[in-house]
């Protein structure tokens, strides 16, 4: 009888002994430098692991999974974008249809902005007024910086997907582009849409430069895609009159030309494709040396440049489902830094 | 039990056939299948075989993982047919209920080439057989579980001196909606009456939105056709209906948008088989349909104003033919020969916000041959040489040899050491070559080579047997195939990949006879895992475990039979799984170890006209907070209780 009562006692303590309870409030204090780099690391879609890497320019250190750690919960599904703002960070979680309102010194949650379908990005126009763009929600919410409450939301009807937003003199201008090839421009005195500009098949991503012009840069869609299929574009619009005043061509089907990214003073663009390639917002043809030239065994997938360094950050995500990399380029295209990154890093944040 | 009818293959050893020479296989029979009937194929690989099952949630898809290789890298056949999604390339075991199967083997490595080509993990080999005694039988289970989980069960069976028929019926309709602590979102302050903030604690949420109904139809025949053999047909029908989980990162509100899939699927196979004591012969016809709808919606202003904002039809339809034969040139030699063809066509269209893309439509031919020579020199050594040739399309795959050797250590063949080692390939998906947008025609086949050693054992010692096996296995893929995302949104495969998968698996059961009215009986499980990827020495990620394969896995069945009673208990366990090669702890790179616990009493009670079943299931008996995937939640302790009739057959 004992045997049988020492073999069950130890049955269950090996039955039990797994047993998962975790504490409640896994949060640590994180403290962020005054210039800070963001990466929003994507993760890979519904897989749960978007994550926050954040990296000192100064002492080049860097530090994983901010995000989490100071709010003792996951970043969660497709890590999006990040905007700082009035002092305050906003980071879009897409497939978890969140925007969380952070502290940029603590990465401390202050509020969540939720029920959203598929944001994209936020774009602060005063401290009154917020926009969030919507892949798939055909509106664009808007909100209010100072409390964070949901004000409303502008229907943009026939145009499901919208991505990023710049403001220029009163009006946003702002690219859809799943499936689609036009370019919205909303008075914010009254939050309409006063004009779509037709730009070429799925207008990917949007700067305004230091003479007020809008760059508009295309994929030019796919083989069998309902928006159609051609030869991605970078072109210049006028912001006042809407005219499309330049349009550089890139090869059908080749690689595909990325995000753009504009420096500090606004007078150079940055883009990749393939290797990363640097223009005068003046320049009458595209670069034909690239600044910097990627290799075999690197694939750049987000670029950013440091707004007040002028350093130009790129991010290799490499197979997708591995620790990615972060490069750091000064303007002149020579190697700074590299740092680790989560998965799959797709867009830098500068405070 | 039922007495089996189904004829097997020539045996020309009684103790260690020709056929299986050198082969390593997990048979899981019917008395493990049939348990209970809310047991899907999923359930029964993860707690008896080596095989590592990763399920999105509770009813919902689950994939199955041998020796460190992807999904895709099992070859899964029912009644002898592939059943690889012909555009994925994997098998939802969550769609596979255990009750419809009578007989699963399971074979790692070099041991699946003779099941076919592309298994670089190995074969899950499924069979439904028309088992039925002379005469009518019928049994009727219905199943009450946790969470509004209703199912019912019918077996309906007759045969006569040379027809059986054997028809199953399951419907099964649940809400599946369950509480959970959300451990993946903020935790929220929790004030007192002064307003002070007393605690901060994570939200219980509920896994709204995955309700599922199933509808499933088994019908199979046979006919004796005395000398001139056999004839065999089935043909299973599925309707289902299932609410896919949110994660648990989702700050959507629980409205009514959500996620579904709708499956209506076909599958029926046709065959002669011909017997002799040297020669055995199977011509099969087989086809199957698939009709495959995912729905996303959206709640356009969080007020209920919904829409179907993504619509994903497949269409999948293959016709297969086989010829298989095998002879005994001498009581030593054996020859095997057979060859399948197939003819895939997928037809995908997707809608998205209401935008739609043109139809893709793809199709192809697969065809595979094989030849086997299997030779006994001496009573205790066993050689096998097995050669196969695959084609896809206008393309052919490289020859896939594969070598296999056994020994009886001892005599009596109670200890036998095997060792096998094979190339093989795995030729691209439809989708992998041919999708739009993303598909790569240039996509090369992946590479795998396997090697294993181990020994297996069997011997009974009064009234307690024991037997086992232990492996040790090391195996290479190189152009593994993996779909990148790219700036446009969509995904592109390309040859990316080394990997090496090394382990250890052991099993071993027990069983005992005590007195006329006992039988106790006890499996154990244990598996490691290394599995890493190659891909480039100067990455910090290499040489990393691959995401979601636990490096150690475990598991224990125990039952004891005592009169009419029936205790049964399992145990399961895995280690932490990370969610990406990178091998670290941060809440979103890894997935924790958890240990699960199920409990099940029954009794059996016999009245004249019937044999009434009782049984109560306790799962997760220790209320164990896991995940199997990040971010999907899986049920805390829940019960079942099932009821069975089974009428006793009247004999003419």
């Amino acid at each position: 009888m004992k045997k049988i009562i020492i073999c069950l006692a130890l049955a269950a303590t090996v039955a039990i002994s797994g047993c998962n309870k975790n504490d409640d409030d896994n949060t640590e204090t994180v403290i962020t430098p005054t210039e800070s780099v963001f990466v929003v690391n994507e993760g890979n879609w519904g897989g749960a692991n978007a994550s926050l890497t954040l990296y000192n320019p100064v002492d080049k250190t860097f530090e994983q999974g901010v995000f989490s750690r100071a709010n003792g919960a996951k970043l969660g599904d497709t890590g999006q974008s990040m905007t700082i703002a009035n002092g305050k960070g906003y980071v879009v979680v897409n497939n978890s249809g969140v925007v969380f309102v952070v502290d940029p010194a603590t990465l401390v949650v202050q509020k969540t902005i939720d029920n959203l379908s598929s944001p994209r990005f936020v774009t602060i126009a005063s401290k009154t007024k917020g926009y969030i763009s919507d892949m798939y929600a055909s509106k664009i919410t808007t909100f209010n910086p100072t409390t964070g409450e949901v004000t409303g939301s502008i229907a943009t009807n026939s145009h499901p997907s919208t991505e990023q937003m710049v403001v220029v003199d009163g009006k946003m201008f702002v690219n859809c582009w799943s499936y689609d090839n036009t370019i919205l421009v909303i008075d914010l005195s009254t939050d309409k849409i006063v004009k779509q500009i037709e730009v070429g098949v799925q207008p990917y991503s949007i700067v305004v430069d230091c003479n007020k012009k809008l760059w508009c840069m295309t994929d030019g869609g796919w083989e069998g895609c309902p928006a159609g299929n051609e030869a991605p574009r970078l072109m210049r619009i006028n912001t006042s009159t809407y005219a499309i005043e330049k349009s550089f061509e890139f090869g059908l089907n080749d690689y595909f030309p990325t995000r753009l990214a504009l420096n500090g003073a606004g007078d150079t663009i940055y883009y990749v494709d393939q290797s990363v390639w640097a223009m005068s917002v003046t320049a009458d043809a595209l670069p034909t040396t690239a600044l910097i030239t990627s290799d075999d065994y690197r694939s750049y997938y987000g670029i950013g440049v440091d707004p007040y360094l002028g350093d130009i950050y790129l991010s290799d995500a490499k197979t997708y489902d591995v620790a990615g990399v972060a490069y750091r380029y000064s303007s002149k295209g020579e190697l700074k830094d590299s740092f680790a990154t989560g998965i799959c890093p797709s867009w830098f944040c500068f405070r | 039990m039922v007495q089996s009818v189904a004829i097997d293959s020539v045996t020309v050893t009684a103790s260690r056939p020709l056929r299986n020479t050198g082969v390593n296989r997990t048979v899981i029979d019917s008395t493990v299948l049939h348990q209970n009937i809310s047991l899907s194929i999923s359930d029964v690989l993860s707690q008896h075989s080596a095989i590592f099952i990763k399920s999105y949630g509770r009813a919902t898809m689950s994939t199955a993982s041998m020796r460190g290789s992807s999904p895709s890298h099992t070859l899964v056949r029912w009644n002898g047919m592939k059943i690889n999604s012909p555009s994925l390339g994997m098998v939802d075991f969550s769609m596979l209920p255990a009750c419809f199967v009578d007989n699963v083997e399971v074979m790692p490595g070099a041991s699946s080439i003779g099941s076919g080509g592309g298994g670089l993990g190995g074969s899950v080999e499924l069979t439904s057989r028309a088992n039925v005694e002379r005469g009518w039988q019928v049994k009727y289970i219905q199943g009450i579980e946790s969470y509004s989980t209703f199912d019912e069960f019918v077996r309906l069976g007759w045969a006569g001196n040379r027809l059986r028929l054997l028809t199953r019926v399951m419907f099964d309709s649940s809400d599946n909606d369950f509480k959970y602590v959300n451990r993946d979102k903020l935790p929220q302050n929790i004030y007192d009456n002064s307003g002070n903030l007393v605690e901060r604690r994570y939200p219980t949420e509920r896994n709204r939105s995955c309700e599922y109904n199933d509808a499933h139809l088994l019908q199979q025949a046979g006919y004796d056709m005395g000398r001139a053999g056999q004839i065999d047909g089935a043909v299973w029908l599925t309707d289902s209906h299932h609410g896919i989980p949110r994660l648990g990162v989702d700050y959507r509100a629980q409205s009514l948008a959500r996620n579904y899939q709708d499956e209506q699927s076909l599958r029926g196979s046709l065959g002669w088989r011909f017997h002799t004591t040297r020669l055995s012969l199977e011509l099969q016809g087989g086809y199957s349909a698939s009709n495959l709808l995912y729905v996303s919606q959206i709640d356009l202003d969080g007020q209920g104003s919904v829409v179907d904002n993504i619509r994903s039809r497949t269409q999948t339809r293959t016709f297969h033919t086989a010829l298989e034969g095998e002879y005994a040139l001498t009581e030593r030699v054996m020859i095997a020969l057979n060859a399948t063809v197939d003819r895939n066509s997928v037809v995908s269209q997707n809608e998205v916000s209401l935008t739609q893309t043109e139809p893709n439509r793809m199709a192809r031919i697969e065809s595979s041959l094989f030849a086997a020579l299997r030779w006994r020199p001496f009573d205790r050594f066993g050689a096998a040489l097995n050669l196969r040739e695959e084609s896809y399309g206008t393309k052919l795959s490289p020859l896939i040899p594969a070598l296999l050797l056994d020994w009886a250590v001892v005599r009596s063949g109670a200890v036998t050491a095997k060792c096998s080692v094979a190339r093989n390939y795995r030729y691209p998906t439809l989708n992998d070559l041919y999708f739009v947008p993303g598909g790569n025609r240039d996509l090369r086949p992946e590479r795998g080579i396997t090697g294993e050693a181990g020994f297996e054992w069997r011997t009974k010692v009064a009234k307690t047997g024991w037997d086992g096996e232990v492996s040790l296995f090391r195996s290479e893929v190189d152009d593994w195939i993996l779909w990148l995302p790219t700036h446009n949104g969509y995904g592109h495969p390309v040859n990316v990949r080394s990997v090496e998968s090394r382990g250890a698996e052991l099993r071993t059961g027990l069983d005992r006879s005590v007195g006329r009215q006992c039988t106790a009986s006890l499996e154990a499980l244990l598996t490691y895992t290394r599995s890493e990827s190659l891909s480039d020495p100067n990455d910090p990620s290499s040489m990393r475990q691959l995401p979601y394969i636990p490096r150690w896995s475990g598991a224990v069945t125990a039952q004891v039979d005592l009169g009419q009673w029936t205790l049964n208990y399992k145990w399961s366990w895995y280690s932490k799984r990370f969610t990406a090669l990178a091998d670290d702890n941060a809440v979103w790179s890894s997935v924790a170890a958890y240990v699960m616990n199920d409990l099940s009493i029954g009794r059996s009670i016999e009245t004249p006209i019937c044999q009434f079943k009782v049984r109560f299931d306790v799962r997760n008996l220790f209320d164990e907070e896991y995940r199997s995937v990040l971010s999907r939640p899986m049920p805390g302790r829940n019960y079942a209780l099932y009821i069975e009739i089974k009428p006793h057959q009247k004999r003419k």
